[in-house]
């Protein structure tokens, strides 16, 4: 969809100017329409990867021998606040270091784009 | 004289609203020629047409005798605005039509030299000044060594002073590279600076001619030509 999004929300007027320079639809692609959406596409995957967080942990609470979803769960049966919170703790902190290391990516990747922050 | 770029166009139409009839324009080597006309009397989409981008018309364009079909690398376009690819840099932008970023690099620098660049090769568009990204925007549209140069209103956006320099160099680039150039303008005081034949387009042709370059800006003979141009466009 970040992809989709980000394509057609590129700027016709770059495309007018690739077309003065006969570039084939792969190099169009290439050169044109994929750098021109990567700031969506990598808000996109940002967006993706905190929702497959939230997504994993509720599947692993619904079905499943471990993992964290399965630790909230056991934690919960067992009267176990320790083990909830650490489950928790643990799920903040590989949700700020996936986040972070995309926002790195974005901010490298990105480094051309004209704006605030 | 050898005639570099004939235009004729015997109907150009968006939907129901027809813009251009039975327009012929020619252009010699070497002629610097403006086309100037009221807003929306078809002056971009004749320059659009004449560039390849736009086919949906009726009508022909030969250039140096030879009919165009779609783009061409002869022929160089100049946008109202840079349009600068912003995650290249500007000698990227300049050399966008190689595959071969080495090979060209030599042009690149020349290219970067003669529109006054040389120091900001490696700058990203963003930190470019409006009158630097037009002169980059100009290096690209040389870069493909065209024997034709199209601008379309490219200086608008500039303030005056960088405005009558990147005029400057156009006329030097004109002249270095042998271009032929149309250039589309709504600055009449523009047009009679560069140009050796001013064409009114408006309800068919009409043809002012300045008289030969090098010319000054705001003599008395250009503002007796700018005073009938602009009564042609009844103002």
């Amino acid at each position: 969809m970040g992809v989709a999004s980000g394509i057609r929300g590129v700027d016709r007027k770059l495309i007018e100017v690739a077309r003065l320079y006969r570039l084939s639809n792969v190099a169009l692609t290439r050169r044109v329409l994929l750098p021109a959406a990567l700031p969506a596409i990598l808000t996109g995957l940002r967006n993706g990867l905190s929702l497959a967080w939230m997504f994993m942990v509720a599947a692993e609470l619904i079905a499943a021998s471990k993992g964290l979803g399965y630790l909230l769960s056991d934690g919960r049966e067992t009267s176990r606040a320790d083990i909830v919170l650490a489950a928790i703790f643990l799920l903040a902190i590989l949700g700020k270091i996936s986040d972070s290391l995309m926002a790195t990516i974005e901010k490298r990747s990105l480094a051309w784009r004209d704006s605030y922050a | 004289m050898t005639i570099a770029l004939e235009i004729h166009v015997t109907e150009k139409r968006y939907g129901t609203r027809t813009v251009l009839r039975n327009v012929s324009l020619q252009l010699q080597e070497g002629e610097v020629v403006s086309l100037i006309g009221a807003s929306g009397c078809g002056k971009s989409s004749l320059l659009s047409i004449a560039s390849g981008l736009d086919q949906a018309y009726a009508g022909e364009i030969k250039l140096h005798g030879k009919p165009l079909q779609g783009v061409s690398r002869d022929i160089g376009f100049i946008f109202q605005e840079p349009r600068l690819f912003p995650w290249l840099t500007v000698a990227e932008n300049v050399a966008f039509d190689s595959n071969n970023a080495l090979s060209s690099q030599r042009l690149v620098t020349r290219l970067l030299a003669e529109v006054g660049l040389q120091d900001h090769a490696g700058a990203l568009p963003k930190q470019l000044s409006g009158g630097q990204a037009q002169r980059a925007a100009i290096a690209r549209g040389l870069f493909t060594q065209p024997r034709v140069l199209l601008l379309d209103e490219p200086f608008s956006a500039v303030d005056a002073f960088t405005r009558m320099k990147l005029q400057d160099l156009l006329l030097k680039v004109a002249y270095q590279h042998k271009l032929t150039v149309l250039l589309v303008t709504h600055d009449i005081d523009e047009a009679l600076y560069l140009s050796d034949r001013i064409v009114l387009l408006e309800a068919g042709l009409t043809e002012f001619h300045p008289g030969p370059a090098p010319r000054k800006r705001g003599d008395l003979e250009a503002a007796k030509l700018k005073a009938a141009i602009l009564d042609s466009l009844h103002v």
